[in-house]
C-alpha cells in the first residue's frame, strides 16, 4: 500500500520534474507572454511549482497555442 | 506586452526584510544550540542531530505563528505595514527550516534501516484509535507538503496563472497547516517530554494567533455591517447617501459597503471624490486604506496603483479595477452600488462649497 | 503584474503634500517613513528578544538524554561464548573475571542473531564499538567479514561462561516503556518515548532485542530483555506499543546478570 502510494507521487514528481524543464524553457512565455525573455532567476524559481502543479499547467500549456 | 517578471524585484525594503529573516532564524538556531549544549553535557550531552532536529522544528513553529500574526497586526496597527510587506519571503524560509526539519528526521530516524525511509515514514506501525499512538509524523509531513505548495506557488506568476481564486485558496491552506503543526507537536513531542512549559508555550501561541484572527475578523464585520442603505433606485442600480465626505482626509479613502458586495473605496483627491471597488487587482489587498500617491491610489500591501478617474494603472502596467460612480444632488453625494466594468472612465464628483 | 518596480505616474516630488509626516503612508519601492521605520524597528527588536527567549527556554526545559555512550570513534574487541536465546548475547568475563551479558547488534537498525547463530553455544573473539548505560552493555558488532573470529579455548575456561540456568524471581507487573535498546542504551540521544517511536519500530523490527525500562522515583532505571513464552522473541508483540507508556505483566527473571521479562502477551496496556 504505502509502495504503491509511494510509487504514483514519485512518478508523479518525475513526470512533473521533466515537465518542468520544458515548461520553463519553452512552455512558460507561451502560457503567459509577460514570461517572454525572462531571466533563468525567474525560471529557477517557478520550478518547483510548475513540477507540482505540471497537470494545470500542461492544459495551459496546450490551450495557449495560436 | 508590460513589464516582464523577474525572480524577485528587490527593494531596499525586501533586501532588509531578507536580512532580517536570516539573521532571526541564525539567532534561534544559535541560542537554541547553546543553551542546549549547556543545559545537558558530558555523559547527558543531547545527540547533535537531535539538538538540531528540535532546534528547526521549534525555528519553524515560531516562524509560522509569527507569519500568522503580521496579518492581523498590521491591520490593527499600520506602521507595522513593513512587516507585512515582504510576509512571502518570511513564508518561503519558515518552509525551508521545515524541510531541513524533515530532512534530518528522515534520514535519521528512519533511515539506516530495512525499510526505505519514505516508506518507514508512511507504515509506521501507529494506531489511530489511540492518542498515545497517533503517527504524528505524518501530520508534520502533510504539513510540510503544504507549505511547499505554498511555497512553490509564491510568485506573482502563479497568482497571475492559477487564477488569483485558486491562488488565494491554496494559501489559505495555511490554516491547515497551522492545526496540522500543532497536532504534529501535541501528539509528537509533548509527548514525550516531561516539562509543562511546552504544553504551556504551545497553548499561549495558539491563543495568542487564534484572539488575533479573532479579533481582526470582529473588525471587519464591525466595518461590512455600517448602515449604508440605499436611497434610490434606477436601471443604473441602487444609489447610496455618503453623507457628509468632509471628515475623509485629503488622499484617503472611506469604507463603503452595500450588503455583501465586494467593499468599495471613496477617495478624496484634493476637492473631488471618486470610487473604486475596494480589493487590489493583485493579492485583493484593501485599496480603501491606501493612499492617493502620484495621483494614483496605491495599495496599502505591495503598493500597485490605480489612477482615480478610471481604474486603470498607469502604463506600461494593465490592471484595472471597477469604478463606481459618484453624482451629486440637492447638495448630498450619492455613490452607485452597481461597479462599472474594470477600468471604465468615470467623472469625479465635486465636494459642495459647503462640505470642501 | 509584477507592477512595484519604481514610482509610476506623474511624479510628485518626496516633500509633496500628501506625504506629510502626520501621513505616513509605507509603499515597499519608496523610501520608508520615518514613523514606520521606527515601528518597524522596535517590532523587530521584540520579535528578536523574543526569539532569543523562546529559543533559550525551549532548549533548557529539554527531557534529561540519559547518560548512555556510544564509543563510535574506538573499536572494542571481546571474547566469550555466544548465546542465541532468541537474541544474540554474548557472555564474556570483565577485568575482574565476573561474567558480563553483553547484546549484540548489527550497525544500522539492525540485530545481529541471523549473522552470529552459527556461532550459538561457541566462543569466539568479536570486534565492533561499545554502548553502555547503567552499567548495561552492547557491542554493536563491526560489518567486516573478520569482525568474528571463532576461538579455540579448553573447556574449563569456556565453561565458566556458558548460559547458567534461569533464576525466577516470579510474576510481576510493571510500569515503564517498550525499547529499542541500541538508541537508548546510547545511539541517539535522548533514544525512547514518542518521538522515538517509528527508528525504535525500525530497530526491532530489524532484529535488535526489545527491552523493557521501568522508572522509579528516584530516576534509577530498571533494564528487561523482553522474550515471550517457549524464549521466542517478543519483536513482532512489542513493535505497535514501543514508545509509548504501559503496563505489563509476566514472569521475571534472572539469567546471570541479565533481567529477563517473559511477558504475558493479553496484557499489554497503554497507560
Amino acid at each position: 500500500m504505502a509502495e504503491w502510494i509511494l510509487t504514483i507521487v514519485a512518478a508523479y514528481l518525475l513526470v512533473g520534474g521533466l515537465f518542468a524543464i520544458a515548461f520553463v524553457s519553452a512552455g512558460v512565455s507561451r502560457v503567459d507572454h509577460a514570461a517572454k525573455g525572462a531571466p533563468l532567476g525567474f525560471r529557477l524559481l517557478i520550478l518547483p511549482g510548475a513540477a507540482a502543479m505540471w497537470p494545470l499547467m500542461l492544459l495551459r500549456w496546450i490551450r495557449s497555442d495560436g | 506586452m508590460s513589464v516582464g517578471y523577474k525572480a524577485v524585484q528587490w527593494t531596499h525594503s525586501k533586501k532588509v526584510y531578507d536580512v532580517v529573516i536570516v539573521a532571526g532564524v541564525l539567532l534561534y538556531l544559535a541560542t537554541f544550540i547553546i543553551v542546549g549544549k549547556i543545559a545537558w553535557r558530558g555523559d547527558r550531552a543531547i545527540s547533535d542531530e537531535i539538538l538540531l532536529i528540535r532546534a528547526l522544528g521549534t525555528c519553524a513553529i515560531v516562524m509560522l505563528h509569527i507569519v500568522l500574526a503580521i496579518g492581523p497586526l498590521a491591520r490593527f496597527f499600520p506602521r507595522l505595514s513593513p512587516l507585512l510587506y515582504n510576509r512571502r519571503h518570511l513564508g518561503v524560509a519558515t518552509f525551508l527550516v521545515a524541510a531541513a526539519h524533515g530532512t534530518i528526521v528522515l534520514g535519521y530516524y528512519h533511515g539506516f534501516g530495512r525499510l526505505n525511509p519514505f516508506v518507514s515514514l508512511l507504515t509506521h506501525d501507529a494506531d489511530f484509535g489511540v492518542a498515545s499512538s497517533l503517527p504524528f509524523q505524518l501530520f508534520g509531513a502533510m504539513a510540510l507538503v503544504i507549505l511547499f505548495i505554498m511555497a512553490a506557488t509564491s510568485h506573482d506568476f502563479w497568482l497571475r496563472n492559477l487564477s488569483a481564486r485558486t491562488w488565494k485558496s491554496i494559501h489559505m491552506m495555511v490554516y491547515a497547516c497551522y492545526v496540522l503543526v500543532i497536532a504534529h507537536v501535541m501528539f509528537g513531542a509533548l509527548q514525550a517530554e516531561r516539562s509543562s512549559l511546552y504544553p504551556a508555550l504551545l497553548a499561549a501561541g495558539v491563543i495568542g494567533v487564534t484572539a488575533l484572527h479573532v479579533a481582526a475578523g470582529l473588525r471587519e464585520r464591525r466595518i461590512d455591517k455600517q448602515p449604508w442603505a440605499a436611497i434610490d433606485q434606477d436601471k443604473k442600480g441602487a444609489w447610496i447617501d455618503l453623507g457628509d465626505c468632509r471628515d475623509i482626509p485629503n488622499s484617503r479613502a472611506r469604507t463603503v459597503c452595500v450588503d455583501g458586495r465586494p467593499r468599495i473605496a471613496v477617495f478624496r483627491n484634493g476637492d473631488d471624490l471618486c470610487a473604486v471597488q475596494s480589493v487590489c487587482a493583485h493579492q485583493g489587498g484593501p485599496l480603501a486604506e491606501g493612499k492617493i500617491i502620484d495621483g494614483c491610489i496605491t495599495c496599502p500591501w505591495h503598493g500597485w496603483q490605480y489612477r482615480p478617474e478610471d481604474g486603470r494603472s498607469p502604463p506600461p502596467f494593465e490592471e484595472r479595477i471597477s469604478t463606481h460612480r459618484i453624482r451629486s444632488r440637492d447638495g448630498r453625494l450619492e455613490l452607485n452600488a452597481l461597479p462599472e466594468p474594470p477600468g471604465t472612465a468615470v467623472p469625479p464628483a465635486r465636494l459642495p462649497e459647503e462640505m470642501t | 503584474m509584477s507592477q512595484p518596480e519604481e514610482p509610476t505616474g506623474p511624479v510628485n516630488n518626496a516633500a509633496g503634500a500628501d506625504r506629510t509626516v502626520g501621513d505616513e503612508f509605507f509603499v515597499g519601492y519608496l523610501p520608508t517613513p520615518a514613523g514606520h521605520r521606527r515601528a518597524a524597528v522596535i517590532a523587530v527588536v521584540i520579535i528578536g528578544v523574543l526569539l532569543a527567549g523562546v529559543a533559550g527556554v525551549v532548549a533548557w526545559a529539554q527531557r534529561d538524554p540519559g547518560t548512555g555512550t556510544w564509543q563510535s570513534d574506538r573499536t572494542s574487541s571481546l571474547e566469550g561464548v555466544v548465546v542465541i536465546a532468541p537474541y544474540a548475547l554474548l557472555r564474556t568475563a570483565d577485568e575482574s573475571g565476573v561474567v558480563v551479558t553483553v547484546i549484540l547488534v548489527s550497525e544500522g537498525k539492525f540485530g545481529a542473531t541471523d549473522r552470529l547463530r552459527d556461532h550459538d553455544g561457541k566462543t569466539v573473539r568479536i570486534r565492533g564499538t561499545m554502548l553502555e548505560r547503567d552499567g548495561r552493555r552492547m557491542l554493536e558488532v563491526s560489518s567486516n567479514a573478520d569482525a568474528v573470529t571463532p576461538l579455540d579455548w579448553p573447556v574449563a575456561r569456556r565453561a565458566g561462561l556458558l548460559p547458567e540456568s534461569p533464576r525466577p524471581l516470579g510474576r510481576a507487573t510493571l510500569r515503564g516503556e517498550f525499547i529499542d535498546p541500541k538508541c537508548y542504551i546510547g545511539a541517539m540521544k535522548p533514544g525512547g518515548g514518542k518521538t522515538h517511536k517509528a527508528c525504535a519500530q525500525l530497530c526491532v523490527g530489524g532484529g535488535i532485542p526489545p527491552m523493557f525500562v521501568t522508572r522509579s522515583q528516584d530516576g534509577s532505571e530498571d533494564y528487561f530483555l523482553v522474550i515471550e513464552e517457549g524464549d521466542r522473541s517478543a519483536a513482532v508483540t512489542v513493535i505497535p506499543y514501543l514508545g509509548d507508556p504501559v503496563e505489563v505483566g509476566g514472569e521475571v527473571e534472572m539469567r546471570g546478570d541479565l533481567r529477563v521479562l517473559r511477558i504475558d502477551t493479553t496484557t499489554i496496556l497503554r497507560i
